[in-house]
């Protein structure tokens, strides 16, 4: 048996974005986790960037209801299409500025895609495996691949699956040229103070378990489901966000009365149906 | 479920095909080969064929990669795939995962947007790039788990077959040698003055260096139905997190320790002691070096065989544990194991010093190991059939 047993979402100031999400869908208070980020937890993130931050906002909200005991176990995916370009951007703005040998070491270390996971890992005390995944296309049905194949393995009772997203100027036009978007961003002559602006972040969270926890949410199970030649379609989610198909299930999550179920596609015609059923 | 080895492919400074690599470890390293950069820095760059050089029209790891996944698909009689929806992709990668062009980024601040190198990013996802050239319809994931993506993309290529969503599984890792990584590994004061002597006294640093590796990993169904005869398997996969630091790993092993424990056990609890040598990730760092063979120590004890294949390929990043990985293939199927190349003498902080010279094995296990920044342990466990 499979359950959903919690999950976390930043607005892309880095702030919860639960209770708006909530007050889209008409929920009252007190039918979602809230947990801000302890002071302890935001002093070892200064030296990051909105891309981690985000990630382990979410993750602490997703893993609010996990024991310690449990957590250590855990294992990580995250997923991402573009990962943070922004911190890459900045380390290479260093090296423009002031030459190859004078990079900053800890740009470059944060400036690879796995180290939002890795601090996911540290601050929470999570010592299962972390995986990054990053595409341009099918994001988050690889995530769910990625957490349905080590779900199904047995070897791990939690997984943590991650969707992280900037906002930044870079992020933007990659997404437009990706998407093939009919209207691109046209720069503005200022993109020198917006490339260093500190960028903002989508991130979502969703907590999957082989066993239930105090803060479970729903049962679910996976199933294949090929539609061969279905268009792509447009899902509105109640929120405006980047992260579609992770806020579609967290939103399914937070509503499911009796049964429901996700599609998430990986643009081929194939998709994961995920089935939620109410304990 | 067994998941089958059919098909290798191998690109590295060692040679541009499989049998270059394991002849290439009878020569020490030429130095005329290799290129200093401009930080003054040792690489490793790895022979391209003309044909697969595509002069710049698309990025140099994916040239790298398409060398050696042909060598790998001739190897398993792959020329079409009969269910292109039962088969996945899954390639580690660090430099084809950036947008990190410094042109690019240089002309951006003078807003002026080049979509070409745009464009030569998004169209160099190295799994969607295999997924479209060969019109599969699985899944195409791309591992960023910066220097374990290539082990971690065949342990999670191992999973898919594992679960029954894939048949066949196109895995490996893909990297180029390039100014971003190389200015951040000198920033970080971990390169090499001269050619890497993993696990040696005198270590002192990695060299960067570029390749790929490419495993085709089938089911036993699937391997029945084309008929295709294979002797090596994936016998295990495991991972963990240090949780430690971001750049160095736990200096006791621990992290690393627990990756291999975990393959072990993956593998049907199989005892350290029939695990015949360990192509280990050996960077020829102090941290990394130490920290592994303390934990191979505690796990394999004294008599433990290991090498590290870095100091003739140098550290080829996302490729590396897909590269070390095949080359592990090829050495467990040769039963022979070269000496640790850059070795030369034993370190007292080091309890038992890597293969000094070539080694006759009798094993049927072999393990690969990988760590990463961000804490990333990962150990994967190959045998020999038969």
């Amino acid at each position: 048996m499979l359950y959903i047993n919690g999950y976390g979402l930043t607005k892309p100031d880095g702030t919860d974005a639960l209770p708006d999400l909530a007050a889209a869908l008409q929920l009252p208070d007190g039918s979602y986790n809230t947990s801000p980020l302890p002071d302890d937890m935001r002093k070892k993130l200064r030296r990051t960037g909105a891309f981690h931050s985000s990630a382990v906002t979410a993750a602490a909200a997703a893993t609010a209801g996990l024991s310690p005991e449990r957590l250590t176990q855990t294992a990580i995916v995250l997923v991402s299409r573009f990962g943070d370009q922004d911190t890459t951007g900045s380390f290479i703005d260093d090296l423009i500025d002031f030459g190859l040998e004078q990079g900053s070491p800890t740009k470059f270390a944060h400036s690879n895609h796995n180290t939002a996971a890795a601090y996911v890992a540290r601050l929470l005390g999570i010592n299962g495996p972390a995986i990054t995944a990053i595409n341009t296309q099918a994001a988050f049905y690889n995530g769910l691949i990625l957490a349905r194949c080590q779900l199904e393995s047995d070897s791990f009772q939690d997984i943590l699956l991650l969707h992280v997203e900037s906002l930044s100027m870079i992020s933007k036009v990659l997404f437009e040229e990706a998407d093939g978007a009919k209207y691109k961003t046209i720069l503005p002559e200022n993109i020198g103070v917006l490339m260093q602006s500190a960028p903002q972040c989508e991130a979502a969270c969703i907590l999957f378990s082989n066993a239930p926890s105090d803060a479970h949410c729903c049962r679910i199970n996976f199933s294949d489901d090929e539609i061969a030649d279905t268009p792509p379609q447009s899902i509105a989610t109640p929120i405006e966000t980047v992260l579609v198909d992770a806020v579609t299930l967290i939103t399914k999550t937070m509503t499911v009365s009796t049964e429901a179920t996700c599609h998430t596609a990986n643009g081929n015609g194939a998709n994961i149906v995920l089935h939620l059923q109410k304990i | 479920m067994t998941v089958y080895i059919t098909g290798m492919g191998c690109t590295s400074a060692l040679g541009s095909r499989n049998k270059d690599t394991l002849a290439g470890f009878r020569e020490p390293v030429d130095e005329k080969k290799l290129l200093r950069s401009g930080l003054d820095t040792l690489t490793f760059p790895a022979p391209l064929d003309r044909e697969y050089d595509s002069n710049g029209n698309r990025l140099r790891s994916l040239d790298l990669l398409l060398q050696a996944l042909d060598e790998a698909l001739d190897e398993a009689c792959l020329k079409t795939f009969a269910a292109p929806s039962r088969v996945g992709v899954c390639i580690g990668t660090t430099s084809a995962s950036f947008l990190n062009n410094i042109l690019f980024h240089r002309k951006l601040r003078s807003c002026m947007l080049d979509t070409s190198v745009m464009k030569k990013y998004i169209s160099g996802n190295p799994s969607e790039f295999i997924k479209k050239r060969l019109e599969l319809k699985g899944p195409a994931i791309t591992i960023a788990n910066a220097c374990s993506s290539g082990t971690d993309a065949i342990g999670v290529g191992m999973s898919l077959i594992k679960s029954g969503l894939c048949d066949i599984v196109i895995t490996g890792g893909a990297d180029e040698l390039h100014d971003v990584p190389n200015a951040g590994f000198y920033a970080l004061g971990v390169t090499s003055s001269g050619i890497c002597r993993p696990f040696d006294r005198d270590r002192d640093g990695l060299n960067l260096g570029e390749g790929a590796g490419v495993m085709i990993l089938e089911s036993k169904a699937s391997v029945l139905k084309r008929g295709v005869v294979s002797t090596l398997t994936v016998a295990g996969y495991g991972g963990s997190n240090d949780a430690f630091h971001i750049t160095q790993p736990d200096p006791e092993g621990q992290g690393i320790e627990s990756a291999i424990r975990a393959a072990l056990h993956n593998a049907g609890n199989l005892s350290p002691d029939q695990v015949g040598f360990i192509n280990a990730h050996g960077t020829g760092t102090l941290q990394n070096d130490l920290a592994e063979a303390l934990a191979f120590f505690r796990i394999f004890g004294g008599d433990c065989r290991y090498l590290s294949t870095k100091g003739q390929t140098g550290h080829t990043l996302g490729a590396a544990g897909a590269i070390e990985a095949v080359i592990t293939g090829l050495m467990l199927r040769k039963q022979r194991i070269p000496a640790s190349p850059g070795f030369c003498n034993p370190s007292e902080d080091i309890p038992m010093p890597p293969v000094a010279a070539e080694t006759a094995i009798n094993s049927k296990y072999a393990m690969s190991t990988s760590l990463a920044f961000g804490g990333c342990n990962s150990a994967l466990l190959l045998k020999l059939e038969g």
